[in-house]
């Protein structure tokens, strides 16, 4: 980091922004649970169901960079490779706002995105048809995952899922996804 | 044949499996990321469990959460039943519980309940008893 780089103006744009969660790191699965666990609470003096879906969307946006992001750092406690990347979350007087961003395969990133694109045209009925079926279809061989979690996401959020990349290297992007909440 | 049991924490669910009784209970949160792994066993003993034909079998789910990769798991744990209730003799009952302001779990249990032909029971219950 440069000496010069100020830590005090970092948080107060973060303030500014009315961040109340920003994660950079290692998303290991003690370490999400519990950065959930106190957004649960945070949320719990709006309607309930609020609190329960910016939960959900931050656990399935989390689990992405966890399992998908392409820089990882090995965990001898769990045997595995671990995601690396950032997660923010924001709260503004009528909607929440919960992202994720991380290294990933230029390829992966670019299917994303046209996947955000084909779920965001999809009407309630239709993403309700696409869930149901995605998740019929046989496990990925390569992922653990469901396959379903962006279109978990919309269907929670009732709001489009916005996904965008930006260039890293030949082989890598830096993908981005937030979704928004309105409370 | 042995009972079954997990003690839930943090994201891991309860579980419950009565041999005796045919009460099988799920509970809680479920969002381990690697959810393959962690219901293994659980598949083990219901395979088991459903070798033997005719059971009357009911099956409780009171989860508060559970991701996608879950969810997955838990149709597969629905085609087991339907399988063994059609094929093998088998009377199963799901209970699907919800919180009664959960719009999201209720459909969620809706949602199972019209992808499997299973006696499905989708009930309320008021957040202070949960």
């Amino acid at each position: 980091m440069d000496l010069d780089f100020n830590v005090h103006e970092f948080y107060e744009q973060m303030r500014r922004e009315t961040v109340i969660l920003s994660f950079k790191g290692v998303v290991s699965q003690d370490l999400l649970s519990r950065l959930a666990a106190n957004l649960k609470n945070r949320s719990s003096g709006d309607s309930t169901m609020i609190g329960k879906r910016v939960f959900a969307i931050f656990i399935e946006l989390s689990q992405n960079v966890n399992l998908h992001s392409a820089e990882k750092s090995y965990s001898i406690k769990e045997d595995k490779p671990i995601g690396i990347g950032f997660l923010l979350v924001s709260e503004a007087e009528d909607h929440y706002m919960v992202s994720s961003s991380n290294l990933a395969d230029k390829k992966r990133a670019e299917a994303t995105i046209e996947r955000c694109k084909y779920i965001n045209s999809l009407d309630k009925e239709g993403l309700k048809d696409f869930y149901k079926d995605q998740r019929r279809q046989p496990q990925r061989t390569e992922s653990p995952g469901a396959n379903v979690g962006l279109i978990d996401m919309v269907r929670k959020s009732n709001n489009p899922i916005q996904a965008e990349i930006y260039p890293y290297s030949e082989e890598q992007s830096f993908l981005t996804i937030s979704v928004k909440l309105d409370k | 044949m042995e009972n079954f049991q997990i003690e839930g924490e943090n994201y891991i669910p309860t579980v419950n499996f009565n041999a005796d009784t045919g009460v099988l209970e799920i509970s809680g949160e479920s969002y381990h990321e690697y959810t393959i792994e962690f219901y293994q066993p659980i598949f083990e003993w219901l395979k088991n469990y459903l070798s033997e034909p005719n059971r009357k079998l009911v099956f409780n789910f009171r989860m508060t959460y559970f991701n996608t990769s879950s969810s997955r798991r838990f149709l597969e744990i629905f085609d087991m039943l339907e399988a063994y209730s059609k094929e093998k003799g088998g009377d199963v009952t799901i209970n699907w519980y919800y919180q009664e302001e959960d719009i999201d779990m209720m459909e969620s249990g809706e949602e199972y309940a019209e992808d499997v032909d299973l006696a499905f029971n989708l009930i309320p219950i008021e957040s202070s008893n949960v």
